[in-house]
This record gives structure tokens, C-alpha cells and sequence, in this order.
């Protein structure tokens, strides 16, 4: 089933922190990354992510340094110690809404996420 | 839309076009990646480029968001707060000047308000200037100033005149202007840092060539004004040691920073033992009074002058000695602080000292935090010096260690002393500045000459 991506669009930010938790990464390995392990449901566009990252960088919740690697110089993020905390805040953030939007929708009666509530877990 | 009309249509869109290399670079480094998956899944080359920059979407879209992101700016809090501490520190002086009597007649500036208003402004707008300017200019060519200026100090040596042994002043009859060398010789610091960054990446040899150009410094130090070193000598350990934990000269972190302060800290014991054991009657005195301040006190007049003018001092109000001891403190011009603690109370030279380091380790904060190695290294040496500089002062107004040559930013008076303030002070804000668009340049060239910038 495709999904609606403007579920998450507002989200993107998260979803990047997540990714540069587990290790430093380039723009293209983190599009490439988002993609796996989503299953193809976050189809992250480099016009969206350069943009996004330039920002954080600017905000300082990511620092960036380059290296080489196959002959290509890349750009790598790095989370800092303020992007963990915006993590953690949005992080937060999401779970009250999943949460709320749960309660909704098991108030309706609703049989959502393939069968069983969501956020009730 | 082929890739070369995407970027340009793109790059039209950042309107400050320092930025606009290092975005490209990293767009291209996309495309190039995007473009290598398409051809391994069976596209030919010029449908697999083609397709890689419909991946990228709209460029007008990044474009103006990259145009939203990068600009140039504005420290306006730290401008602030400059401004302020300068009119703060005038205010302090020139009421000192005029309710209190010191015992050389001195006071502790010279000229009107209105003289030290203009000096003030003038020296903000040289800030200004400098912030404007493009700092990594400087380090294009640093090792080359670093020479000429030695050159030129060297050169000077005629035309300056001794205090206390040292040679502290330059002067300059036809223009009458005298320059404080012992002030001047500070710049070489964001030189010096312009060196150290040309080494990065090349390992402990880099380390080591880095730790050599500091010799210019020293030897004008030499010439001129040995108490420099206490200043200069802290501040490049400083900028060496914040390369090495950044891991600009991929070292092993632990054992460099060992091998640095190790070096130090024996080339000072040893430096203690010569003197001592060959130096000049008044130079062994002086490391003997350094060593157990409180065992002179004939030879150590000016200690106990200031320790009696702050004994009794009050939180809020004059102190109790105040009277007595006001006058007895000889070249009180260098101790406003102290007289601040003693005329307003102890909570008004907290709060002044307190300012001014706060301000510092503020600026030092920011270029900790800087992606551009060279603004970091350079910001680290400006503030590092300024802020070495605060702590002697504070120490010595404190009545801790004993009296020596001493600045602070804002609060001492001369001319040499707050244009060079004021020169560091904007080349931190023009780092600041340009974070977002400062050129790195090529590392692992070491030749002095023929050198290119270029967008790293």
C-alpha cells in the first residue's frame, strides 16, 4: 500500500537525527538508508535533504567535516551533543501525537495498523 | 535540464555567492553518486546524468532555501556587548580620574572623556572594518606577514625606546606617534594561527613545523618585550592543542598533547633554573620575588601597595583603607580594577571582570563550535591570547601574583593596546561572519611561496 508521505514530512528532521545517531553519514548514504529501512516508503528527495542538513548544521544540531573516501571527497554529518537533544524533544513530540491520534481513532472504533491499535502497545 | 544549467540556475538563486562552491561542491558529489547507481543498474551515461538531476528536484526550490540559510552573519549580541564594555571601561577610568587622587599623578588615563569617546569610536570602526574583511586573506599568506612583520619589528629596534629594560615603545617622531610593541607583538597571534592551519593533516611533522613558527614570534619578543611571552606562549599551546583535539594533524590526541605541555613545562623549569643560575642580578631577584611574593618587601613595593588598597574592601561602597592607601599604589593606571574593587565595592569589579571574561569565553564558544578549520584555529588564538591577557590582570589586580607588564581589554588605557583589541575583536567577529562561505585551502603544500586558494 503506498503511503502518504506528508505523514511524515514534517518529521523529516527526526527521522535524520535518528539516522546519524547510529554513525556519521553523507547526504546520498542517508537517503539511501532512509529508503532500507523504511522499505521504500521514505522516498527522501536531495532537494528536500540538503536544504534540511544546512539548517541543522546552522541551528548546530549537526557538525560536518569532509573526508575521503573512493577517490570522492564526501561531506559527513555528525550529530552533536544540542542535535541529541532535539532528538530526544522531538522524539517526544511524536509519541504524544501517535498517541493522540490512537486515542482517535480507537475512539472511533476504527481497526487501524493492521488490525490492532497503535500506541496502546 | 542538463547538470550544468541546473547548477547555474540553482548558484542564481544564493544571492552571497562565498556560499555558493561549497553547496555546489556537495550537490555535484550527489549527483555524481546518484549518477554511478543508475549506470549500474543498466542506464547508459548520458540517461543515467540526466536522471540523477530529476532526482534533485526543483532547483529554483533548493536554491532559495540555500539562499534562506546561508548569509552572512551578524554577532549582534557580541557587538553589544563590546560596545557596552567600552563605554563601561572609559566611564570607570575617567570617574577614577576624577575622585581619585593616585600617588604618580598618573590617574589612570590621559585626556578628556571626549578624547577617550572618539579614541573608543575610532577603534569600533576598525573592528568594523576588520569584520568585513575576509580573514582567511591573512592566512593565505601568513607565514610570509609573520616574516615581514618580524622584518619590520626588527627594523624598528632603532627608533625604540627602552622602559625597565624593556623595549617597549616604537616611536614614531614625524607622525608623534608611539606604537606599545609589547601590544603590537599580539598580532602575531591570528598570523601564527594562519601557519599552524597550513599544516593539517601531515602528522607529527606537521605538529612539530607548526610549534617552530612560533619562533618569529618569540624572537620579537626577544627584541622587544619579554613579558609578551607570557601571553603569546599560552595562547599557541592553546591554538596547537585545539588542533590536535580537532584532530587537524592526525595524531594520536593523548600522546601530542603529552609531548606540547610536557615540552612546555620542562623548557619553562629549565628556563627558571638558567636564570637563576646565569641570569642578571635584577632578573634573579625578579623570578626569587616571583616565586615567594609575600618574602620581599622593600623590592616588592607595588605587591603590597595593591594588597593594602584592597584589604578592607566592601561588597557595595568604598573600602576601608581606601583613603590611606589610594595614593600609594605607583602606576595605578594599571590597576583600574583593583580601584574598582576599592572605590565601588567588590560585587562592581566582579561584575566588570566577570563581563568582559563571560564576553571571551562566549566568542571562544562560538569558534569552538566552527566547521571552518581555519576560523576556528584563528578565533581560537584571538580569544585564547585576549583571554590570557584578562587572566594576568585579574591576578595581578587581585594582589595574587606580583605586578608585571598587564592589559585588559577595555578597562586599560592606550591607544596600541585597544586597537589591537579591537583588530582581534574583528577578526573573531569576521569569522563569525563568513562561517557559512569561509575558503579552506589545499592542505600538504608546504612550500612558502606559490600557493593557491581554493574551495577545499
Amino acid at each position: 500500500m503506498a503511503a502518504d508521505k506528508s505523514l511524515v514530512s514534517g518529521n523529516t528532521s527526526m527521522l535524520i537525527l535518528r539516522l546519524l545517531e547510529e554513525k556519521d553519514m553523507y547526504g546520498y548514504e542517508m537517503i539511501d538508508t532512509l529508503r532500507e529501512k523504511s522499505k521504500n516508503v521514505f522516498e527522501l528527495k536531495a532537494g528536500t535533504l540538503y536544504p534540511l542538513l544546512h539548517s541543522m548544521e546552522d541551528k548546530g544540531f549537526v557538525d560536518a567535516y569532509e573526508k575521503e573516501a573512493v577517490g570522492k571527497i564526501r561531506k559527513y554529518y555528525h550529530l552533536t551533543k544540542a542535535g541529541k537533544k532535539q532528538l530526544k524533544q522531538k522524539e517526544e513530540e511524536w509519541k504524544e501525537f501517535t498517541r493522540a491520534v490512537a486515542s482517535v481513532m480507537g475512539a472511533a472504533g476504527r481497526d487501524i495498523a493492521g488490525g490492532e491499535c497503535y500506541g496502546q502497545a | 535540464m542538463d547538470r550544468h544549467d541546473y547548477m547555474e540556475t540553482l548558484a542564481g538563486q544564493i544571492r552571497w555567492k562565498r556560499a555558493v562552491p561549497m553547496v555546489e561542491r556537495e550537490l555535484e558529489t550527489h549527483i555524481e553518486e546518484q549518477k554511478a547507481d543508475f549506470i549500474a543498474s543498466g542506464m547508459t551515461e548520458s540517461e543515467a546524468e540526466a536522471a540523477a538531476v530529476a532526482e534533485m528536484g526543483d532547483p529554483v526550490e533548493v536554491g532559495v532555501d540555500m539562499d534562506r540559510i546561508h548569509r552572512p552573519k551578524m554577532n549582534w549580541p557580541a557587538i553589544a556587548a563590546i560596545a557596552f564594555l567600552s563605554i563601561l571601561g572609559l566611564a570607570i577610568r575617567c570617574y577614577l580620574d576624577i575622585h581619585v587622587d593616585t600617588g604618580d599623578g598618573a590617574g589612570f588615563s590621559v585626556g578628556s572623556f571626549a578624547e577617550g569617546a572618539a579614541g573608543m569610536l575610532a577603534g569600533l570602526a576598525v573592528m568594523a572594518g576588520v569584520c568585513f574583511l575576509d580573514y582567511t586573506r591573512i592566512a593565505y599568506r601568513a607565514r610570509e606577514l609573520m616574516i615581514t612583520y618580524f622584518v619590520l619589528l626588527a627594523a624598528g629596534i632603532g627608533i625604540s625606546v627602552p622602559v625597565n629594560g624593556a623595549r617597549t615603545f616604537i616611536v614614531f617622531h614625524f607622525l608623534q606617534v608611539s606604537v606599545n610593541v609589547r601590544m603590537a607583538l599580539l598580532l602575531f597571534i591570528p598570523l601564527y594561527c594562519g601557519a599552524v592551519y597550513r599544516y593539517r593533516g601531515e602528522g607529527y611533522r606537521g605538529l612539530l613545523k607548526g610549534i617552530l613558527w612560533s619562533a618569529p614570534m618569540l624572537a620579537a619578543s626577544l627584541l622587544y618585550s619579554l613579558s609578551a611571552v607570557n601571553v603569546l606562549v599560552p595562547a599557541a599551546l592553546i591554538v596547537l592543542s585545539a588542533a590536535v583535539l580537532k584532530g587537524y594533524f592526525k595524531v594520536n590526541v593523548k600522546k601530542a598533547l603529552f609531548a606540547i605541555w610536557g615540552a612546555f613545562f620542562s623548557f619553562l623549569a629549565g628556563t627558571v633554573f638558567f636564570v637563576l643560575k646565569f641570569g642578571a642580578d635584577y632578573q634573579v631577584m625578579r623570578i626569587r620575588v616571583m616565586l615567594n611574593p609575600e618574602g620581599y618587601g622593600e623590592e616588592n613595593y607595588q605587591f603590597y601597595a595593591v594588597k593594602k588598597l584592597l584589604e578592607g574592601t566592601r561588597l557595595v561602597g568604598k573600602g576601608v583603607n581606601f583613603a590611606e592607601a589610594a595614593d600609594t599604589v605607583p602606576e595605578s593606571m594599571d590597576f583600574v580594577l583593583a580601584y574598582t574593587a576599592a572605590y565601588f565595592g567588590v560585587l562592581a569589579a566582579v561584575f566588570l571582570a566577570g563581563a568582559i571574561i563571560l564576553l571571551f569565553l562566549r566568542l571562544l564558544s562560538c569558534t569552538w563550535r566552527q566547521a571552518n578549520r581555519l576560523g576556528m584555529l584563528m578565533g581560537i588564538g584571538c580569544g585564547a591570547v585576549l583571554l590570557t591577557e584578562i587572566a594576568w590582570y585579574v591576578l595581578i589586580n587581585m594582589g595574587i601574583i606580583i605586578p608585571g607588564s598587564s592589559y585588559c581589554p577595555f578597562i586599560t588605557y592606550g591607544n596600541s593596546g585597544a586597537a589591537v583589541t579591537y583588530i582581534l575583536l574583528g577578526i573573531l567577529l569576521s569569522i563569525y561572519r563568513y562561517q557559512n562561505g569561509a575558503l579552506e585551502m589545499k592542505p600538504g603544500k608546504t612550500a612558502l611561496f606559490g600557493e593557491k586558494r581554493c574551495r577545499e
